[in-house]
């Protein structure tokens, strides 16, 4: 058996509203294999924050509320862990960076003392060693000057630089799992790229396990080892990182694909997936990417498809008219061979 | 920071100068002149009055008697006082010090009761104890604080006898003394303010819970009250500071209705005071004490400002 860091089971985590249950993770599951990455993807509001916020025990309640299955981090449940045990894990051994790094940190506290608030909670060191150990880390994401950043505020600081620090102050305590919620998504195309390749840097460095998510592609490709795609607070596709690009399954996958700008083809315009996300209200009791797949038959109206996996469990897709690639091969080449993928 | 500092305490120059002047206008142009007041007693004849008005340069035309106040105003005269034909400078002196007493008695009492309660409802959203908290918050507010005044002198001073309801004790007394006088006084001044900001404080709280910095502090592994007070507080004080500072303002004009119905002697009794007997150059030299301590709290908060908040600095 693949030694697993984290293993999440039938999460499911619900938020109470005024206008009744929202579930925005609903009975998802997925493995992570300690010093590798995981991507979750998924357009916005799909659930990645929740399902990332759930492992960190960090959902709001009220409204929201974990109401089912269990999250193993190194061979224990997080789920029946006090929330002093918690505050143990946090920053300690799973940590976080957020998608906005202008409001993630605090805008009247030193960045130092940020840094060092994180090493002092976790490590039974003095302040001065705190300090030290917080310079230490800025040097290693790579801030210029790093003593005289130490006093610096936020806002005295690029968005680059503040998401540098949010990653200095993350990895503080040699984290074991590092949940990356959008590190990415705020920043401009050169500074992402910057940002991505220090991440690279610091898993090597730390041989730090990542959950990555982003509703960008691209961003998965450079670093993630495999992929996880949700839709509306489920998981529809599940594979390695070569095969998604490769060979997406999921018609919702492949939608998400066509709308990667790429260089190398000549698109008049990028596409996008026609429709928006059901709300919970009037989610279909079929497929809940129905209204807007391109596939659709009757049976997803009233069905919902189970996540099946393929390939010997190294794959898994929720669809019913799963894209066979050699379907497509079929259709191009004239031949006809009746059974491509094992995927329903 | 010095140049920001610096620039800040000369802007308070053209608003003393602009308060010197609407005083100084409620005097002069008010209907009704002063010297009809100081001779209601004697038989008035025409040339009295022309001889007085020479005495006093009340024939002068306004901006020369505005120059020459003004210019006695720099040198600590602030005229005498018709009625008790004193110093209204000395007069004042002798009184601020009560006033001082109350209003910063009064601050403590609204802060140390509005600041636990805002946070803790905040922090404790949708509770018994949040509800609770804001009723308490809402009688603070919309209770007349005279109204309040007379409830505790009935019950805490007469019914049960617990606490003096009236004056301040001067002779041989120690502050400690004094601190029993100002009780129910700092109490009903101070319950309205306590009432805004409890509110204020926990409407700040909440938003800077739910900000990113919270989830980050949070995500690190720091305890809820770590949250609460390393990060969120001093996030929301800045709100509640400048609240605070614009508060003070109707604190100093509740002073003079609590100072008499507690029989305090302050400043607020000798406006009062004033205002009966129309004793005119003590109703100046009251109202522009009450202005410049309102233009002096606005200074320190803004000062503070600086100091608590990095992002204002270098503007
Ligand atoms: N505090 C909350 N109260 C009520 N509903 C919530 C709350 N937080 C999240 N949700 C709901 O959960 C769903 C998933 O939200 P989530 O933040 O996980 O989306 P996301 O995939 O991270 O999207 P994005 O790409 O925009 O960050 C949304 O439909 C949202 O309405
Ligand atoms: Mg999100």
């Amino acid at each position: 058996m693949a030694d697993n860091l984290l293993e999440v089971k039938d999460l499911r985590t619900y938020f109470r509203t005024e206008e009744g249950v929202v579930k925005a993770v609903d009975g998802i599951s997925f493995n992570l294999e300690r010093g590798k990455t995981l991507g979750i993807v998924g357009e916005s509001g799909c659930g990645k924050s929740v399902t990332s916020l759930s492992i960190m025990r960090l959902i709001p309640n009220p409204p929201g509320k974990i109401v089912s299955g269990s999250i193993v981090f190194e061979g224990k449940d997080l789920l029946t862990k006090t929330e002093k045990q918690m505050r143990g894990i946090r920053g300690n051994d799973i940590s976080m960076i957020f998608q906005e790094p202008m409001t993630s940190l605090n805008p009247i506290m030193k960045v130092g003392t940020q840094i060092s608030e994180a090493i002092l909670l976790h490590q039974k060191i003095g302040t001065t060693d705190a300090k030290k150990k917080a310079i230490e880390m800025l040097t290693r994401v790579g801030i210029p000057m790093p003593e005289k950043r130490m006093d610096s505020y936020p806002h005295q600081l690029s968005g680059g630089m503040r998401q540098r620090v949010m990653i200095a102050m993350a990895l503080s305590c040699n984290s074991k799992l590092l949940i990356a919620d959008e590190p990415t998504t705020a920043l401009d195309v050169t500074i992402q790229a910057q940002i991505i390749d220090l991440m690279k840097k610091m898993r090597s460095e730390f041989g730090t396990s990542i959950i990555l998510i982003t509703h960008d592609l691209g961003v998965v490709s450079g670093l993630a080892d495999d992929v996880v795609v949700m839709y509306a607070g489920k998981i529809v596709e599940k594979a390695a990182v070569r095969d998604i690009f490769k060979d997406a399954r999921h018609p919702y996958t492949i939608g998400l694909l066509q709308s990667i700008p790429r260089i190398d083809q000549e698109v008049e315009r990028l596409q996008a997936i026609e429709g928006v996300v059901p709300n919970q209200q009037e989610m279909p009791p079929g497929c809940a990417f129905y209204p807007r797949c391109v596939r659709a038959t009757e049976r997803c109206r009233t069905e919902a498809p189970p996540l099946e996996s393929f390939d010997a469990g190294k794959r898994a897709v929720a669809c019913w008219n799963a894209v066979k690639r050699e379907a497509i091969t079929m259709s191009d080449t004239g031949n006809a061979p009746m059974d491509g993928g094992k995927a329903k | 920071m010095g140049k920001y500092l610096a620039r800040r305490i000369l802007t308070t120059i053209p608003v003393l100068v602009g308060i010197s002047f609407i005083v100084f206008a409620l005097v002069s142009f008010a209907p009704g002149d002063s010297i009809s007041l100081m001779l209601s007693n004697e038989t008035v004849n025409v040339e009295n009055v022309a001889k007085l008005k020479a005495e006093l340069g009340l024939d002068r035309p306004w901006y020369v008697q505005y120059v020459s106040y003004i210019g006695k105003l720099v040198k600590g005269d602030m005229g005498r006082s018709v009625q008790f034909n004193r110093p209204v400078a000395e007069m004042i002196g002798e009184k601020i010090g009560n006033t001082f007493k109350l209003t910063i008695f009064s601050c403590l009492v609204s802060l140390c009761i509005a600041i636990p309660l805002g946070v803790l409802a905040a922090a404790r959203r949708r509770s018994i104890f949040d509800y609770s908290a804001t009723a308490i918050a809402l009688v603070g507010v919309s209770m007349p604080s005279f109204y309040l005044g007379l409830l505790l002198i009935l019950f805490f001073g007469l019914r049960m006898g617990w606490l003096p309801i009236r004056g301040l004790p001067t002779y041989d007394s120690t502050f400690l003394k004094q601190i029993r006088y100002l009780i129910l006084p700092s109490i009903t001044l101070g319950s309205s303010m306590a009432g805004i900001l409890t509110r204020l404080t926990r409407a700040t709280m909440i938003e800077a819970l739910g900000q990113d910095f919270a989830r980050t502090a949070r995500a690190k592994g720091q305890s809820e009250m770590g949250v609460l007070f390393k990060h969120a507080f001093p996030n929301a004080f800045l709100p509640i500071l400048t609240t605070f500072g614009m508060q003070f303002g109707s604190l100093l004009g509740g002073a003079v209705i609590i100072e008499t119905i507690f029989s305090l002697p302050g400043l607020g009794m000798l406006a009062m005071n004033a205002v009966k007997f129309r004793d005119l150059p003590l109703i100046q030299g009251t109202v522009l004490v009450f202005a410049i301590c309102f233009v002096a709290v606005m200074l320190i908060v803004d000062i503070l400002y600086v100091f608590i908040d990095p992002r204002i600095r270098y503007d």
